[in-house]
C-alpha cells in the first residue's frame, strides 16, 4: 500500500502505508476511486491513525532504510523517459490490532 | 613310673591293646597289656581311652603287617601319647613336645649327651629319664605333703572298661561315636580305700576348715574397719537440727564419692573440658590413662558407645573451644548418688552448682528464663563470683517442648548466635539427670549429650559407709546388719541410709545395738523400682533360688497382670520338657482361673477377687520355672490376634453391608455359608483372558462371577503394589475370610483380574439400565389408564431409548412480541417514526469498506522486489 504526498523541493514526498491486514469491500465491483478511510495525524504526538471502516489504526512512521523513488515512464515518440513523480522515504505502519468503533448503539431494549 | 621299660617292652605295651582287642576283646585279664594309667575320679567320664582304643583298633589292623618300631606313629595316635608316659622314644620328637616346658628343670647338673657317642634313640631315652626323674624331684622338694600320695593307686582300665556288657556292676556310657561303653561301677569306700584317702586329706574337710578360718578373719577385719576407718566424716555444724542422715554425710569432697571412680572421671573430664571456654584455660586434650582401663575392667560399669567411638574419630572440643557434648546426661537408678555426683564436681571444678528440678516449673518460657538466667549471667552475691553449672535433675519428667528447646539452645553454635539474637551459644557447662535413659522425652538430648550412666555403689562400699556414718552417729551396728541393709537397699544408698534414721529413732532411745530383726521389720527401704512387663515374665521362668518369694513382689510390681498371662501363655509351651503334657495342663488350669477371675471381675466391676490373679502367675511360676534360661518371647500374639480379627470382621462387615437385597442372608450364614464358597465363583476358570477367544462356558461362568461380584457389593480396585505397579485387588477382601493364611493362592491371575473387573462393569451398566427401564415402566402403568395404549407404547418406547443415545434438544426462544413505543401521553407511535427518528447516517458503519486484520508477523515472508520487475 502507498501514497500520500508532500512537497519538497519540488518533486512530491510520498509515504508508504503499511498494513497487516486485508481492505475488503462490501461491494461486487469498484467503480471510480473509492474512499478507502481517513488518515489522521494526532496534534499531540504525530502518530498516525487510520479509521478503516468501522476500526481505528495506530501506527507510527517509520524511515524507510532505502529511499525509494516513484518513477514514471514515459513513452515519447521518439524516446523513452523517465519521469521521476515522487520520492519516498517513509512509510506508516500498521502492525497493531485495530480497534472497533462503536457507531450506532442499539436503542434502548 | 621310675622305672622304664626297654624299647621291646614299650612296643608291647604300646600296641598290646590292639593286640589284645584284635585277639579278643573282652577276654583278657592279662595285666601286661593294661596302661598304667590312672581314674581320675571314679565316676568322671572318660571317654579318651575307649575313643582311643577303636581308633587304634582300626589304625592297627591297618597298619600292624606293616609297622615297625622306627615308624612315626601316625596322627590319630598322637593324643594317646600325651596321655600315656613317654614309650614312644623312637619318635622323632623333641623333649619339649613330650614334656611341655622343661624350663623348670636346672640343665646344669644334667649334662645333655652329645649325639654323637650313642644312637639318637637312646640319646633320647636317656634324656626322657633324666627330665622325668629331675622334675620328679624338683617337685617333691617344693611340695612335700604330696610324697606321701605320690603312691598312687593303679587302675585298669581293661578291668574297669568294657565294651560288651560285662559280669561285673556297670554303668552304661555312650562315648562321642555311639559306641557303648561299660565302666565298672565300684563302692565308695572301697574306692576310698584304694585311694588311701583319710579324712584329714579329704577336700571337704579342708575346704571347710578354710572357709571357717577365712570367714573369721574377714569378721575380725570388719570389725576392726570402722575404728581405723580414714577419718569419721565431718559433720556439719551449721546445721544441726537437720536430722537427715543424708544431708549429714552427704560427699564433702572427691575421695567421698561412692560411686564407680570411672563415672567420677568421666564427669569431671568433661566438666573440665568447659575449663578454656569459661575459665580461659587451656584444657590438656589428652585423657587420663587409667579411665579407659578402668572401663574396660569394671563390667559393670560401661561408657556409651558414643563416647568410646567418638574419642578416637572426633575431637572433644569443637572450633568455639567448648566440649563436642555440650550436655552431660546421668542416668541411673535412684538414690545412687546422681545429683550428689553432680553438685560436687561441679563444685570442685570451680562452678557454682545451679538446680533446676522437678518440682520447678518446666514450661518452655519457664526453661527459658532458667536457662539464660543460669548460662548467661553470673552471681553477684557469690563472693567469689564462680561461674554457674546448670543442673537439671529429674529431665525424663520434663515435656518435650523443654527438652528440645535445652536441644536447640545447646546445638547453636556461635556463628548462629551472632546472626540470631534469640538463640545464644551455650557457654556453661549443663548437667541433666534422668531415671529413665529411655524416655521418650530424652530421645532429641541423647544424641547430643555425653551419656554417663552411674550404677549403684557396690555393696561392700554401701557396707563401709554406713559403719562409719552408724559410727558417727554412735549406733552399735554389727557388720552382717549393715551388710544386710546394704543388700536390701541394692544400692540405693540414700533408701539404706532412710532405713538406718528410721531403726536409729526407733532403737537408739532403748539403747541397744541396732539387730538384724529391726532391719528387716522396717516396712521402708526396699528398691521401690517398677518392673517391666518382660523381667517378670523372665522371672516367672527363672528359678530363684535366692529368694523363692520374690516373684510375687516381681509380679505385684509389673502389675499388667493381662499381659503377663499372655506372655505366659506364649512361652508356656517352650519352657519345660513336656512329654506328657503335665506341666502344659497345669499351667492351663491356672490360666483358666486367671481368665475366669479377671473376667469376673471386669463384668461385675468388683475388685474383692483381683488380688487372687498374682496368685494364679506366682503358680505358673512354681510350675513353669526352670533354671536353663529361656529367651522369653514379648507377648504379641493376642494383639496381633485381636487385630487380624478386627480386620476380618470389618470385611465381614462391609460384605454384609453391600450384598444386594437378593442375595442378602443373616450375617452369620452369610460368614458361615456363603464367603467361604465365593472365591470359587469368583475365579472362573479360562484358558486365556482374552474373553473373545473364550468358549461358552468360560464366557457363562465369567459372567457369573460378575453377577456375584454385583450381588456382594465386590469390586476390583487398583491399588499401588510395593513395587509401584498398580494391581487389581478385591475390595473388599473376601478372600481373606475364606481361606486363612494361603489365599494368594486362590485369587484369579492378574490378566483375568482385568477380564473380570470389565465384565463387572459391564454387568453394573446392563443391570443399572435394567433398573432404570423398570422404574419407569412402573410409572407408565400407573398413568397408562389415562393414555392410550398407543400414546402408552409410544412413551416406552421413548423411554427405551437408552441413556447414552438421548441427545439434548435446544430449547426453542419464544419469539417476543414487538415492542409497542409510546409517547408521553400514551398514544402508541408508529414503528416507521421511532425507526427514523434514530436512523442518523452512519458514515462508519455503512461503509463499504472494511478491514480484516490478520495476526502474527508480518515480517514472517520477506521476498526481494527488484526494480526491473517494476518497469
Amino acid at each position: 500500500m502507498e501514497s500520500k504526498t508532500e512537497t519538497e523541493g519540488g518533486v512530491p514526498e510520498w509515504a508508504i502505508v503499511e498494513l497487516q491486514g486485508l481492505i475488503q469491500t462490501k461491494k461486487e465491483s469498484l467503480e471510480g476511486p473509492t474512499v478507502v478511510g481517513d488518515l489522521h495525524y494526532y496534534s499531540r504526538n504525530h502518530h498516525p491513525v487510520l479509521i478503516l471502516g468501522h476500526h481505528v489504526l495506530n501506527g507510527k512512521e517509520v524511515k524507510l532504510d532505502q529511499p525509494m523513488a516513484v518513477i514514471e515512464k514515459v513513452n515519447a515518440s521518439d524516446k523513452t523517459e523517465y519521469k521521476v513523480r515522487a520520492v519516498v522515504k517513509k512509510k506508516i505502519l500498521f502492525k497493531s490490532r485495530p480497534k472497533p468503533i462503536i457507531s450506532n448503539v442499539a436503542e434502548k431494549v | 613310673m621310675s622305672d622304664f621299660p626297654d624299647p621291646d617292652e614299650e612296643y608291647e605295651l604300646m600296641y598290646a591293646d590292639e593286640l589284645e582287642l584284635l585277639r579278643d576283646i573282652n577276654e583278657s585279664d592279662d595285666s601286661n597289656a593294661v596302661k598304667r594309667k590312672q581314674l581320675p575320679a571314679k565316676r568322671s567320664l572318660d571317654f579318651s581311652s575307649p575313643v582311643i582304643n577303636k581308633t587304634q583298633i582300626t589304625q592297627g589292623s591297618n597298619d600292624i603287617v606293616s609297622f615297625n618300631n622306627s615308624q612315626p606313629i601316625s596322627q590319630s595316635l598322637q593324643p594317646l601319647d600325651d596321655y600315656l608316659t613317654p614309650k614312644n622314644a623312637s619318635n622323632k620328637r623333641t623333649a619339649d613336645d613330650l614334656f611341655g616346658d622343661i624350663n623348670d628343670i636346672d640343665f646344669e647338673d644334667i649334662e645333655l649327651p652329645s649325639k654323637r657317642q650313642k644312637t639318637e634313640e637312646e640319646n633320647d631315652l636317656e634324656l626322657i629319664n633324666r627330665i622325668l626323674e629331675s622334675r620328679k624331684l624338683k617337685q617333691s622338694l617344693l611340695e612335700p605333703s604330696r610324697v606321701k600320695n605320690d603312691f598312687q593307686p593303679t587302675y585298669l582300665s581293661k578291668e574297669n572298661l568294657s565294651l560288651n556288657i560285662p559280669r561285673w556292676p556297670f554303668m552304661p556310657l555312650t562315648n562321642s561315636d555311639g559306641q557303648r561303653i561299660y565302666v565298672k561301677l565300684e563302692s565308695e569306700e572301697s574306692w576310698d580305700s584304694s585311694l588311701g584317702i583319710t579324712d584329714q586329706t579329704s577336700l571337704h574337710s579342708t575346704f571347710a576348715k578354710a572357709w571357717e578360718e577365712a570367714r573369721r578373719v574377714l569378721e575380725e577385719k570388719q570389725n576392726q574397719k570402722p575404728e581405723e576407718a580414714e577419718q569419721p566424716i565431718q559433720v556439719l555444724e551449721t546445721d544441726a537440727n537437720n536430722n537427715l542422715l543424708l544431708e549429714k554425710y552427704r560427699p564433702q569432697s572427691y575421695l567421698d564419692l561412692l560411686s564407680e571412680e570411672p563415672v567420677n572421671r568421666a564427669l569431671l573430664h568433661w566438666l573440665h573440658l568447659w575449663d578454656k571456654i569459661v575459665f580461659n584455660k587451656e584444657v590438656k586434650t589428652s585423657e587420663p590413662q587409667q579411665r579407659n582401663s578402668f572401663s574396660k575392667r569394671t563390667g559393670q560399669f560401661q561408657l556409651t558407645n558414643k563416647w568410646k567411638g567418638k574419642k578416637e574419630v572426633e575431637p572433644e572440643i569443637d572450633e568455639d573451644g567448648r566440649p563436642h557434648h555440650k550436655v552431660a546426661l546421668l542416668c541411673g537408678p535412684p538414690g545412687v548418688g546422681k545429683t550428689t555426683l553432680a553438685h560436687l564436681l561441679a563444685k570442685i571444678s570451680g562452678y557454682r552448682p545451679v538446680e533446676l528440678n522437678a518440682s520447678d516449673e518446666r514450661s518452655v518460657e519457664a526453661f527459658r528464663s532458667a536457662l539464660q538466667a543460669a548460662t548467661l549471667m553470673r552471681s553477684v552475691l557469690d563472693k567469689d563470683r564462680r561461674p554457674n553449672c546448670l543442673i537439671l535433675d529429674e529431665i525424663d519428667g520434663a515435656p518435650l517442648p523443654t527438652v528440645e528447646l535445652l536441644v536447640k539452645w545447646c546445638t547453636a553454635t556461635v556463628a548462629e548466635g551472632k546472626k540470631k539474637a534469640k538463640t545464644h551459644p551455650l557457654r556453661r557447662p549443663v548437667i541433666a539427670i534422668c531415671n529413665d535413659l529411655y524416655a521418650t522425652s530424652l530421645r532429641p538430648l541423647r544424641s547430643v549429650a555425653l551419656v554417663i550412666q552411674v550404677g549403684g555403689a557396690t555393696s561392700e562400699r554401701v557396707v563401709r559407709r554406713l559403719s562409719r556414718i552408724a559410727a558417727g552417729e554412735r549406733v552399735a551396728a554389727a557388720p552382717r546388719t549393715l551388710a544386710a541393709l546394704a543388700a536390701r537397699a541394692a544400692g540405693d544408698l540414700r533408701a539404706a541410709l532412710h532405713v538406718l534414721a528410721l531403726v536409729r529413732a526407733r532403737v537408739g532411745a532403748a539403747g541397744r545395738q541396732l539387730k538384724m530383726e529391726d532391719v528387716e521389720n522396717a516396712a521402708i527401704g526396699t528398691k521401690d523400682c517398677h518392673k517391666t512387663l518382660m523381667q517378670a515374665l523372665q522371672a516367672v521362668f527363672t528359678v530363684n533360688d535366692q529368694n523363692p518369694d520374690e516373684i510375687m513382689k516381681t509380679i505385684q510390681a509389673a502389675g499388667e497382670y493381662d499381659r503377663l498371662v499372655d506372655g505366659i501363655f506364649e512361652n508356656y509351651l517352650s519352657s519345660r520338657v513336656d512329654g506328657r503334657l503335665l506341666v502344659a495342663c497345669e499351667t492351663m488350669s491356672w490360666l483358666r482361673l486367671h481368665d475366669t477371675v479377671s473376667s469376673w471381675t471386669m463384668r461385675t466391676q468388683n475388685y474383692s477377687l483381683y488380688s487372687l490373679l498374682p496368685l494364679c502367675v506366682a503358680r505358673c511360676h512354681a510350675v513353669l520355672a526352670t533354671r536353663t534360661p529361656l529367651r522369653v518371647k514379648f507377648p504379641m500374639q493376642a494383639q496381633e490376634m485381636y487385630r487380624k480379627r478386627q480386620e476380618l470382621e470389618c470385611i465381614l462387615q462391609s460384605v454384609y453391608a453391600g450384598c444386594a437385597p437378593s442375595v442378602a442372608l443373616s450375617r452369620n450364614s452369610l460368614q458361615l455359608d456363603v464367603l467361604p464358597l465365593l472365591p470359587y465363583l469368583l475365579s472362573p476358570k479360562l484358558r486365556s483372558a482374552n474373553v473373545q477367544l473364550c468358549s461358552e462356558s468360560e464366557r457363562r461362568s465369567l459372567t457369573n462371577c460378575a453377577a456375584a461380584m454385583c450381588d456382594y457389593g465386590l469390586q476390583l480396585v487398583p491399588r499401588r503394589q510395593p513395587a509401584g505397579l498398580f494391581a487389581l485387588e478385591l475390595e473388599p477382601d473376601v478372600y481373606k475370610i475364606a481361606f486363612f493364611g494361603n489365599e494368594e493362592r486362590a485369587r484369579p491371575p492378574p490378566a483375568l483380574r482385568q477380564a473380570i473387573a470389565r465384565e463387572q462393569q459391564l454387568e453394573m451398566i446392563r443391570r443399572n439400565e435394567e433398573m432404570m427401564t423398570k422404574g419407569s415402566g412402573k410409572e407408565n402403568t400407573k398413568e397408562g389408564k389415562l393414555k392410550s395404549d398407543k400414546e402408552k407404547s409410544k412413551e416406552f418406547m421413548e423411554a427405551r431409548v437408552p441413556n447414552h443415545l438421548q441427545r439434548l434438544q435446544p430449547k426453542i426462544l419464544e419469539k417476543k412480541s414487538q415492542q409497542v413505543h409510546k409517547d408521553f401521553f400514551g398514544r402508541i407511535v408508529p414503528i416507521s417514526q421511532v425507526q427514523r427518528s434514530d436512523a442518523v447516517p452512519d458514515v462508519i458503519s455503512s461503509s463499504s469498506v472494511f478491514y480484516q486484520y490478520r495476526e502474527g508477523f508480518n515480517n514472517a515472508v520477506r521476498r526481494s522486489v527488484r526494480t526491473r520487475d517494476m518497469l
